[in-house]
């Protein structure tokens, strides 16, 4: 599976976005190095810490389906700019990256932006 | 809360490894401490706060001294010092990258060990260059 097609399921993740106090619209796609996919969208709560972020839910079904990999994560967000993760989503993305695994940026115009963990995380914490 | 314009790298390490003698950690044992400087010359601390959760109910030394600053009204934090019980020169986790995006965009990162009096200095930006 290529960028465009993850990126793809990622924006068809978005569309189920739980969002109705910003209306701000993730999505995220997973692909694990078992070539298996994962989606997430983000999904809000009216108590702010209850909020789950679209990265990190596509991660938790990937776990519960006993993957544990991250080859590629897909991310889209309601932004004209790259929309990169947060820095919570950063700290779970690194447990199941794997050594060379990228990440997946878009913006309006439809571009995509293929990067490293450390370009957006340098120094993660982590026991591997 | 403390107040001086003269604090230097040290003297604000040294209050993050009080910090770290107070944090209750005794799931992992590892106690780590942190202490801000706020643009006004401030000083607030913070420490490691763990829950037999192991998850959302555990709070970081450097989130903890952020927030005690913001709820005193200090909003602008010029620098954070990161200190833990470990030969281990600790970074911040993302979830605290994420809180320094917000209160110390243009900040620096100090981080100690248990071991000396060396301080490495990282910013912000330099910790999370996209945000």
């Amino acid at each position: 599976m290529d960028n465009r097609e993850l990126m793809n399921l990622a924006i068809e993740a978005q569309k189920r976005a739980y969002t109705p106090h910003f209306r701000f619209n993730v999505g995220a796609a997973i692909l694990t190095h078992t070539d298996k996919i994962f989606c997430g969208c983000n999904i809000e709560n009216p108590s702010f810490c209850a909020t789950i972020c679209a990265e990190r839910t596509a991660i938790c079904k990937m776990i519960t389906a006993g993957e544990r990999v991250i080859r590629k994560i897909a991310v889209v967000g309601s932004t004209q700019d790259f929309c990169a993760p947060c820095g919570i989503c950063l700290q779970a993305i690194s447990e199941f990256l794997e050594q060379n695994g990228k990440i997946i940026l878009t913006n309006a115009e439809g571009e995509l932006k293929e990067l490293g963990l450390v370009e957006l995380y340098p120094m993660p914490v982590t026991k591997k | 809360m403390n107040c001086s314009n003269q604090i230097d790298n040290l003297q604000l390490m040294e209050l993050a490894r009080g910090a770290m003698e107070a944090a209750y950690a005794p799931y992992t044992n590892k106690r780590v401490g942190a202490a801000v400087l706020t643009a006004s010359g401030k000083t607030f601390t913070g420490s490691m706060v763990e829950n037999i959760s192991l998850s959302g109910a555990t709070m970081c030394a450097e989130r903890a001294a952020v927030f005690n600053a913001v709820s005193e009204g200090e909003l602008e934090i010029a620098k954070l010092a990161i200190i833990c019980e470990t030969e281990q020169f600790m970074p911040p986790c993302g979830v605290c990258r994420q809180v320094f995006s917000v209160f110390l965009p243009d900040g620096e990162v100090l981080l100690g060990n248990c071991c000396g009096e060396e301080i490495r200095v990282y910013t912000t930006k330099e910790l999370l260059p996209l945000l």
